[in-house]
């Protein structure tokens, strides 16, 4: 296969409007992140050992499981 | 078709997977392990050449998404005459990503050895590479397991990956079985259940297993 110029100039757009879409769900990303973040160590850190019991499982199940396979869980 | 049939139906295809996705992550751990000890010896190098390659390579792997970097060997490699088997590309790509975390690891375990230990391997005339070898390595070796356990998990999550160039494992097979059946949470929740089983009851354990034998083994246990 040749390199061909005309071809990938014709892309550019849509590598530049996919790009914002990758910022976008960066920057989403974050804010959840810091938002769950806290939720799930305040509630690790609760007088209710059942409480935190299950938040710190939960962390734990999230940390050990792909996220690819989380995202099929969650979208399909 | 209740759990029970749905598990009687597919759970050969699923057994198959994880035993793919088992293989990858051990053959992608032995990778990282490997990348890992090079390039963190070789980031600590006085050699501007030897340093700055590693530094490069680190920056590389590290600051590219995973899937471009498969991708990128799988599909984009062929066109300079380097064809990889899906298999071998998989936790080739797998391996030489989390090297490059795990160099981070590397060296900073060696920066962590105690300035007296090398000042006394070199007061009883020891060469660079016997103190590196016999004094330092030992020791940072015990230093830098704690945060491979966390490594070794992202590896095994890593591999989840290889299914997107088609290589058979547990993710392959859930989205595969999900195709046919439609029966999402099922068979996404049987593979995340496999997934965590396998992290947190059977990699854990043995890296706390290894952690405190090799603190026994240098006497710090």
């Amino acid at each position: 296969m040749e390199w061909r110029w005309d071809w990938t100039w014709e892309l550019v757009p849509r590598f530049i409007d996919a790009t914002g879409k990758t910022l976008v769900a960066a920057g989403g990303g974050y804010a959840i992140a810091i938002v769950l973040g806290l939720v799930f160590v305040l509630a690790q850190r609760t007088p209710s050992r059942i409480l935190a019991f299950v938040a710190r499982e939960f962390v734990e199940l999230i940390r050990s499981t792909p996220l690819l396979l989380q995202v099929f869980f969650v979208f399909m | 078709m209740t759990y029970i049939e749905f598990l009687q139906a597919y759970s050969s295809r699923i057994i198959d997977g994880s035993l793919i996705t088992l293989v990858q992550f051990l053959f992608a751990t032995a990778v990282a392990v490997t990348t890992a000890l090079a390039l963190g010896l070789m980031r600590l190098s006085n050699n501007p050449a030897v340093k700055g390659s590693a530094t490069i390579y680190i920056e590389i792997f590290r600051g590219t998404s995973l899937v471009v970097q498969l991708f990128w060997v799988f599909f984009v490699l062929p066109l300079f005459g380097i064809t990889l088997d899906k298999f071998i590309a998989g936790f080739l790509t797998v391996g030489l990503n989390m090297g490059a975390y795990g160099a981070e690891l590397v060296r900073g375990a060696i920066m962590a050895v105690p300035k007296g230990q090398w000042e006394a391997a070199k007061a009883i005339n020891m060469t660079p590479l016997q103190r590196m070898r016999r004094i330092i390595l030992p020791q940072a070796f015990v230093i830098m397991l704690p945060p491979w356990g966390n490594l070794v998990i992202e590896i095994l999550k890593g591999t989840a990956l290889v299914s997107l160039i088609a290589v058979t494992d547990l993710m392959f097979q859930a989205r595969q079985i999900n195709i046919s059946t439609f029966m999402s949470v099922q068979t996404f929740g049987t593979a995340i259940i496999i997934y965590y089983v396998f992290a947190r009851f059977m990699v854990t354990p043995f890296m706390r297993y290894f952690e405190r034998l090799m603190a026994r083994k240098i006497g710090r246990a």
